[in-house]
């Protein structure tokens, strides 16, 4: 399997011939058939099929992410090795699993400031937290004086999840309420953080 | 001749001045129903604007459906470059000044309920919806709908459907006081008989990197949690539970059909520091506390008071 990804590396770089896309139209369950598949996404993104079909290209992502071996998955954003050239698709390093980080929406580190709680739910005047992300933020929360919320002391430390959940929420959101684009256009608008 | 001007004056004030009589409740839902079914069946392609708190952005929308299933591009026109496509459960993030690509697979997240368009009759429980009258909207002909809450617990809508397509082509959501805190507005509209290829440009995307998100979740039809003062009209839509190395997290979805919360349980440690209170980021609320030996956060487009309720009732429920 090792040689045979060797060989679809070559031939993903426009090494080897073409004609090896032809003698693997026949194969589709074997591992040029793969190869074939996951040229058939390089395709479709730089916008090369005639078909036009995004659901085409919708399945054959879903075809080359289960022909990849499962990692473990991490809430954690780890970027891929960076590689003096990487070929277009070597799909060794492609399709790494980093979950946690949400789809389309790119959210920006957020500066937050949290107020105490009410002081109905207050038991001794708890601190203030305020959090602040280490580079300058796109979208910057509205911090409000807010209707039973004292202001106290404030402190400072990021706040990551919320970054991640806000990311699920948009993409979910987008699932389940009628003006469907509001909530998919909120996740686009969010800039993640570089 | 003259004896009949007070009277013309008379018609005229009165057609000018009397309110419009507010179209049958079953018109409305009509509406929205057809707004529901615009937004995933129509055949679209357009520009419209975002305003959040101070921030404007404009982004580029190409939509299609056909037997093939309903596919979406959302690209950023201002700010970041980034286009978003999103094909029936699969989304393709491309970010090309980062050479980032993503994708997410959606594929698992089945609704618990059904949501649309069963519960749009539900609708006029909590919202009181009424049709305003007309008005264009990028250069299209619109009717106005006023969508406003029946309690304090979520957000007013004011919506502007293609009076042809049905298509939502400007949306206002107003807080609690009436006050305009985001609205959506299309700027270019056009209807097309099929699939636009629009969405089809030559992308460039030798040497991006490549990242699989989204892989860990599974969904649960119970996921050991409850609210106990769920805001009224508000239904579980989707439940996931994602598993970590060094936490695990409930993921819950709360929608009334308009409006979203989504009610996040962590337990563990993820060495994140944890929101303790209230916050806002535009129209969304967000409210965190702990909960027995795990960490609640709340969030959704609706009031403060929502979220704050959510997060204060959280229990777990017996396995």
């Amino acid at each position: 399997m090792t040689q045979d990804k060797e060989q679809f590396s070559a031939w993903l770089d426009d090494a080897a011939e073409d004609g090896m896309l032809n003698a693997s139209s026949g194969d589709e369950s074997g591992a040029l058939g793969l190869a074939a598949r996951y040229r058939l996404i390089g395709d479709a993104l730089r916008g090369e099929i005639e078909d036009n079909s995004m659901s085409d290209i919708s399945a054959s992502v879903r075809a080359a992410i289960e022909a990849e071996p499962a990692h473990h998955v991490s809430t954690n954003v780890r970027p891929l090795p960076v590689k003096k050239k990487a070929p277009l698709f070597n799909f060794g390093s492609w399709l790494r699993p980093v979950g946690g980080l949400a789809l389309a929406a790119s959210v920006a580190m957020i500066v937050v400031v949290t107020m105490n709680r009410p002081e109905t739910a207050a038991t001794d005047g708890a601190e203030m937290v305020a959090v602040s992300a280490p580079q300058p933020a796109m979208a910057v929360p509205v911090s409000y004086p807010a209707r039973g919320y004292a202001a106290n002391q404030m402190t400072a430390s990021p706040v990551t999840n919320l970054n991640e959940y806000i990311e699920e929420h948009s993409e979910y959101a987008s699932q389940d309420t009628m003006q469907r684009i509001m909530p998919y256009a909120r996740a686009v608008s969010y800039e993640k953080p570089r | 001749m003259f004896m009949h001007v007070p009277a013309v004056v008379a018609i005229l004030f009165t057609l000018t001045f009397l309110p419009a009589s507010p179209a049958h409740a079953g018109d409305v839902t009509n509406l929205v129903r057809k707004m529901s079914a615009a937004s995933e069946q129509s055949n679209y392609d357009g520009i419209f604007v975002l305003r959040k708190s101070d921030t404007l952005m404009s982004m580029r929308v190409v939509h299609g459906s056909d037997k093939r299933g309903k596919w979406e591009s959302l690209e950023s026109l201002n700010g970041e470059d980034r286009k978003v496509v999103r094909s029936n459960n699969e989304v393709i993030s491309i970010f090309p000044d980062r050479k980032l690509i993503t994708v997410s697979q959606t594929h698992s997240k089945v609704s618990i309920h059904p949501t649309l368009p069963e519960n749009i009759d539900n609708l006029v429980k909590y919202y009181r919806i009424e049709q305003l009258g007309d008005d264009r909207v990028a250069g299209r002909n619109t009717v106005v709908l006023d969508v406003k809450p029946k309690d304090q617990l979520r957000y007013g809508y004011k919506y502007w459907l293609d009076n042809k397509t049905g298509v939502l082509l400007k949306c206002d959501l107003l807080n609690e006081d009436g006050d305009v805190i985001e609205q959506m507005m299309y700027t270019l509209f056009q209807d097309h008989e099929t699939v636009p290829q629009s969405a089809f440009n030559k992308l460039d995307i030798e040497g991006y990197k490549r990242e699989q998100i989204g892989l860990g979740r599974e969904v649960v039809e119970h996921p050991g949690w409850t609210v106990n003062e769920l805001p009224p009209g508000f239904r579980l839509t989707q439940s996931t539970l994602r598993h970590n190395e060094k936490t695990d997290s409930v993921h819950m979805i709360y929608s009334d059909g308009l409006a979203s919360v989504s009610v996040f349980i962590e337990t563990g440690d993820s060495g994140h520091h944890r929101l303790e209170g209230a916050t806002s980021i535009g129209a969304l609320n967000v409210f965190g506390q702990e909960v027995d030996d795990a960490h609640v956060t709340v969030m959704g487009e609706v009031p403060e008071v929502t979220v704050a309720q959510i997060a204060n009732s959280m229990a777990r429920t017996q396995q």
